[in-house]
């Protein structure tokens, strides 16, 4: 567990999820989760950490989504969780300006103290509220744009969009991934065989997505 | 017998018996013969023969006491039961001679109302009918491919290995050398943490080659290996290490056991643990409790994945009973999208870990993020989680006032003594239950074994304080009627310590179930 060491094995990767409380953070993972196997997953009541199986390329990832805390009194928290992650998505809620004004300030923290090569994703949530937007659409792709982030827009109650998040995310991860496997030496030392974790895979998603 | 009735009901030999076989089958009842019918694990329906019944049929020997005879029209086999009655020992006509152990046993009556038996087998009698799948290896590797997690599996893990002995008795000198000359410092414990690394890895490299193909190149037991080697190792250096981590991190360990205080005179919504959510957590405290008494890195690691694990549980049950009790309309009732996330999470672990009153929580944490190397994140990232929750937790702690928001009663003690309760309570009837059902027995046991030792020990502890709280300044005659025999000054220590680990969990329980009438203050679940 020691810091030094905290990139998981190469099929594993570590994506939290950032933004105020009750933008939909753990909705959007349990939505995830439920809607891709919902016979072999009992309802689950802890939300705080999820894992999901999908495939990238030829190549079956395992992710661990890891909720943060999303109330100011624990602000200060979320470094703890996104130093070893490898991809963090910034939520906000579409009918709440306030939250899109948090995720900004979720992405200028990340760009300065999460480790560099972080994937970083804006996310709006709630598109599913016909009457109630406060963000458009716009607004999200010029931040993303700006900041260089993948971007979408899901629903979590209807799942609209909601795989796609992932895969994009995953994708770029695994691009990153192996692209940095490739021209970087090896980190473990010792016993362990990874020679057959390099699998490439196509990246299809562009730095910009909209749902 | 239950187990061996189901177990006739669905084994192929037994339903062969029933039908294909079924003038073997009477005749053997009309001869009150004894059927041996080997375990349905151990055998398949292709191998089911006239030989395989005549073999499995037995006669009483006419010459030799606890002799029999298979039921073959020629050549006959022997076989001896044994003098305990626990097992066959075939002989004369077998293709080996071997012990079958009897694993149950049925009385049964023929047409004429005459008693014969039927005996339940570990497997065939001849292993000529054993069946070939691969599964008993399956198990041994199943057996060696899992995680080892106490010091006394990992130890005998490694002690398993004949060819092991020679690196262990290296790795032993190691150790010894490095508890012996090696001065641990506390604003050197990273050179420490690098040292015992080393002395893991190089162990490790070592043991793998002594592996025979084609366990070598199996990574999963490489794996394990490494891990029970660095828990042999971590438990070993323990207390030097764990002694000097302390000193490093005792303003901070202390400055937590404040909090604690504070935090248990708080209100859990104060903190910010959702009203749905408030509930007492017995099962979460006592596991925690229970972090110092820990060894090895892994182990505390586990142990707060479990107490992460009761709270889930914990809350999942009171949240079931509110949604039991509560009108139909009532906002908790029947909404499946309520779940714990982070922002839940984080307080209601700050309330358990103050009730537990880790009094080394963060020379735990320290312990556990820096001596621990071995395939930390290989699917068990769980754990991570919980790790890096334990310590968004107590850094919240560090950061927060608690002071201000202070307005429960002085009553933290009792409401602790009241958990344990409930613990006793509920560890009691999943004793009796699993009694019941003769299931899983042994560990399942154990592990309630410990952890109403757990309760006691927690208890011992918690009485030990109230009563140093409640010397001189408060009521003694409240207390006397809660405890009537623990509040005099020899009493209250020893009658709980006097509890041996053979004290049956039913006498704890009734020493807890007086306190059960006292008015005690509930901060949890029920206030408004």
């Amino acid at each position: 567990m020691s810091e030094s060491n905290p990139a998981p094995t190469r099929s594993s990767y570590r994506v939290v999820l950032l933004g105020d409380q009750g933008v939909g953070k753990s909705s959007i993972s349990l939505r995830f989760l439920r809607d891709e196997f919902h016979e072999h997953n009992a309802p689950t009541i802890g939300a705080a950490y999820l894992t999901q199986t999908l495939k990238v390329g030829d190549k079956t990832v395992k992710l661990d989504l890891w909720d943060t805390a999303g109330q100011e009194r624990f602000a200060s928290l979320a470094p703890m969780y996104y130093r070893t992650a490898q991809g963090a998505i910034v939520v906000y809620d579409v009918c709440s300006k306030a939250s899109f004004v948090r995720a900004r300030d979720w992405v200028k923290e990340l760009k300065t103290q999460a480790p560099a090569g972080t994937i970083v994703m804006l996310c709006g949530n709630k598109i599913d509220i016909p009457d109630g937007r406060e963000v458009s659409i716009e607004d999200g792709v010029q931040m993303a744009r700006d900041k260089g982030l993948i971007f979408a827009e899901v629903s979590a109650k209807s799942g609209q969009g909601v795989k796609s998040i992932f895969q994009a995310i995953a994708e770029k991860i695994v691009a990153k991934d192996s692209h940095s496997a490739n021209s970087a030496p090896p980190q473990d030392k010792g016993i362990r065989l990874s020679s057959n974790e390099k699998a490439s895979s196509g990246c299809r998603c562009s730095s910009q997505q909209t749902a | 017998m239950a187990n061996d009735i189901d177990e006739l009901e669905i084994n192929p030999f037994y339903k062969a018996l029933q039908s294909r076989y079924v003038d073997l089958y009477e005749k053997a009842q009309k001869n009150c013969h004894l059927l041996c019918i080997p375990q349905t694990t151990s055998i398949s329906t292709h191998i089911i023969n006239t030989d395989f019944v005549d073999t499995h049929v037995l006669r009483p020997s006419p010459y030799f006491k606890d002799q029999y005879m298979t039921t073959h029209s020629s050549n006959c086999k022997t076989l001896t039961l044994s003098d305990n009655g626990l097992y066959f020992t075939t002989s004369q006509g077998f293709s080996d001679i071997r012990d079958v152990k009897i694993l149950g046993e049925e009385l049964a009556y023929n047409k004429e109302y005459k008693q014969y038996k039927i005996i339940i087998l570990e497997e065939p009698f001849d292993s000529k009918f054993k069946i070939q799948t691969p599964q008993s290896k399956e198990d041994a590797n199943t057996h060696m491919l899992t995680s080892k997690l106490t010091v006394k599996e990992c130890t005998d893990f490694l002690q398993s290995f004949p060819d092991f002995k020679e690196i262990l008795h290296t790795l032993n000198q190691k150790i010894q050398n490095f508890i012996n000359h090696y001065m641990v410092l506390e604003n050197y414990l990273d050179d420490a943490a690098s040292r015992l690394q080393d002395i893991c890895t190089q162990t490790t490299v070592e043991i793998t080659k002594y592996l025979k193909a084609p366990l070598n190149s199996n990574i999963k037991l490489r794996d394990v290996l490494a891990e029970a080697v660095e828990s042999y190792v971590m438990n070993a250096v323990h207390d030097k290490v764990f002694a000097v981590i302390s000193s490093h991190l005792s303003k901070q360990d202390q400055t937590l056991l404040t909090k604690y205080q504070h935090i248990n005179k708080v209100r859990p919504d104060q903190i910010g643990v959702r009203r749905e959510f408030s509930c007492p957590l017995p099962m979460a405290v006592v596991e925690l409790a229970n972090l110092s008494s820990l060894r090895t890195p892994r182990e505390k690691l586990v142990c707060l994945k479990s107490t992460v694990d009761n709270i889930t549980e914990g809350v999942a049950v009171s949240l079931q009973e509110l949604t039991q009790n509560s009108e139909p309309d009532a906002s908790v009732a029947g909404n499946p999208e309520i779940c714990i996330t982070s922002d839940d999470l984080i307080p209601i672990l700050v309330t358990v870990i103050a009730k537990a009153k880790c009094s080394h929580l963060n020379s735990d944490l320290f312990y556990v993020d820096h001596f621990m190397w071995t395939s930390a994140d290989r699917d068990r990232d769980d754990l991570g989680f919980c790790l890096v929750t334990f310590k968004a937790a107590v850094q919240y702690m560090v950061e927060t006032d608690f002071t201000s928001m202070a307005t429960c009663l002085d009553k933290e003690l009792m409401t602790n003594l009241e958990d344990m309760l409930t613990a006793t309570t509920l560890l009691e009837a999943q004793v009796t239950q699993e009694s019941v059902e003769k299931s899983n027995t042994k560990s399942m046991r154990d592990r309630r074994e410990r952890q109403l030792n757990r309760i006691t020990g927690f208890l011992e502890k918690t009485v030990q304080e109230l009563k140093t709280n409640r010397n001189g300044n408060e009521k003694p005659k409240h207390l006397q009627s809660i405890f009537p025999d623990l509040v005099t000054p020899h009493s209250s220590a020893t009658s709980v310590s006097n509890q041996s680990s053979q004290r049956s969990s039913a006498n704890l329980g009734d020493f807890l179930s007086a306190l059960q009438d006292d008015e005690f203050d509930q901060p949890f679940g029920k206030q408004t």
